[in-house]
């Protein structure tokens, strides 16, 4: 990047192209004198066109309409299962609501986990009795992974954007 | 569609066929109903989809049933029973040397009439299985993987399958809400990468989905089972993470669209009360019986594809322009 001195600009210029500059300065300085201030409105409009920045998550404002939203699902949950149960109580039925949703999750972990070996070795050994599944199921993933990687190197290879200095 | 594109679309047609070719052994199976008669015996093992089987002979290998098939066994299973979203009648005097394996399906026992539970039938039928007899009940699977979205499917059940959708889509804004209390810079740009690309992201995470179970399916038939489980446990967790990540963007995404017109400001303004429009909007839409889990399905794999896709493009993207 090179720098000019404005003094060697100067000498550098005709009578004419140094009265031309003159005339100009003296119009940039009348439309900066006759132009208002921008005023509160201007600043305010700016200042609410601003898009969410990612560091105002950290303001307790962001997150009242999740947290109505997140209260409203789990007490729709429970108002959902607690209807047909409430002769029971409010206090045996919540604790019917924890004890079966806790044991669903669980036994649903647990169970996939106990069935799992089961599960694989029958499907292996389902597998291996087919004949021409194997060649097929390599063409298959050599394809599909083929996909997948021919994908992944072209994302990567996007224009770069260029950061405004 | 632009010709970039078309090798990928070209790819994608040809898997599907070859997939379709490869199924159809199975599909000669499933073609009409089986039965191995009284006295009969039959060496290996059985696979069938969504078909019924009369077992009154003996089979050697394992039966495996799946996608809404029925078998009545009255004679004996030399391997294990499996059943995946199937259903099976274990007859008095009927046997099974291996395990029962049931995912999401129906399990009876002629001797235990009333409907069967994993707990209270394994006593009954031990007498009657050689190995462990293990299910996982309906509500259980819709828990455990999100496919049974509607409550409207299952009418008798329809109050508990509700209150559990509705506590899992807690548990998905809970943990939308980590995340973007966490990275909301990294989530906010992955969430900018949806628009306009939907359906090529969900190729995407279908693409990535039928990779993992092409090697999963191909592991199983070449390496011990045990080695196959632990290598497909890495990849269910890598894609479980692809997905949470990925359909938090999209609710932030859909969320975006839904709030565009909120000032600063307002409640519905920001980032975290777009996750929380956006997971009500598909949460909602997930909740519709049929179309439910299509579109519940339809946005796990956009958020696949989506992690994949912001992953793979993370190189340096951002480049100090010089003056």
């Amino acid at each position: 990047m090179q720098f000019r001195d404005d003094a060697d600009e100067l000498s550098s210029l005709s009578p004419g192209e140094r009265e031309r500059d003159r005339r100009l300065e003296l119009l940039l300085d009348e439309c900066v004198a006759s132009s208002p201030a921008p005023g509160p409105e201007l600043t305010a409009a700016i200042l609410a066109a601003r898009p969410f920045a990612p560091w105002e998550v950290r303001k307790a404002r962001a997150w009242r309409v999740p947290a109505l939203a997140a209260a409203g699902l789990l007490a729709a949950s429970l108002a959902v299962f607690l209807a047909p149960l409430w002769s029971l109580g409010p206090v045996a039925a919540m604790d019917l609501w924890v004890r079966v949703l806790a044991a669903s999750a669980s036994g649903a972990l647990g169970a996939a986990l106990a069935a799992a070996p089961a599960l694989a070795d029958a499907t292996g050994r389902a597998l291996a009795g087919a004949g021409g599944l194997r060649p097929a199921l390599g063409g298959l993933l050599l394809l599909s992974g083929g996909s997948l990687a021919l994908i992944a190197r072209r994302l990567a290879k996007r224009p770069v954007r260029a950061a405004r200095g | 569609m632009r010709s970039g594109n078309r090798p990928l679309a070209l790819a994608l047609l040809a898997m599907t066929l070859l997939a379709a070719s490869s199924m159809a052994r199975s599909e000669e199976i499933s073609a009409s109903e089986i039965r191995v008669g009284k006295g009969e015996s039959r060496s290996g093992d059985l696979v069938a989809l969504g078909r019924k089987i009369f077992l009154e002979g003996e089979l050697g290998g394992s039966l495996v049933l799946v996608g809404g098939g029925e078998a009545i066994v009255s004679g004996r299973i030399g391997g294990s029973l499996v059943l995946l979203g199937a259903s099976a009648m274990v007859r008095r005097g009927a046997r099974i040397d291996g395990d029962v394996l049931s995912v999401g399906g129906s399990l009876t026992f002629e001797e235990n009439p009333p409907a069967y539970s994993s707990n209270a039938a394994r006593n009954v039928a031990s007498a009657q299985v050689g190995g462990r007899v293990r299910t996982v009940s309906a509500l259980e699977a819709a828990v455990a993987t999100e496919l049974q979205t509607s409550p409207a499917a299952s009418l008798s059940q329809w109050p508990f399958l509700l209150s559990f959708r509705l506590a899992l889509l807690f548990a998905w804004l809970v943990a939308s809400f980590l995340l973007l209390a966490l990275a909301p810079r990294a989530l906010g740009e992955s969430a900018a990468g949806v628009a306009g690309r939907s359906a090529f992201l969900a190729a995407l995470g279908a693409t990535a989905v039928l990779t993992a179970a092409f090697a999963g399916a191909l592991a199983l038939s070449l390496l011990p089972s045990r080695i196959s489980l632990a290598a497909g446990a890495v990849v269910l967790a890598s894609l479980v993470a692809a997905k949470v990540w990925g359909l938090t963007a999209l609710f932030v995404a859909v969320g975006r669209r839904l709030n565009a017109g909120a000032p600063r400001g307002s409640a519905l303004f920001g980032d975290p009360a777009a996750a929380a429009l956006g997971l009500l909007a598909l949460g909602a839409a997930s909740l519709v019986p049929v179309a439910g889990p299509l579109v519940w399905g339809a946005a796990s794999l956009v958020g696949i594809g989506l992690s994949l896709a912001s992953a793979a493009s993370r190189a340096p993207r951002v480049a100090l322009a010089l003056s």
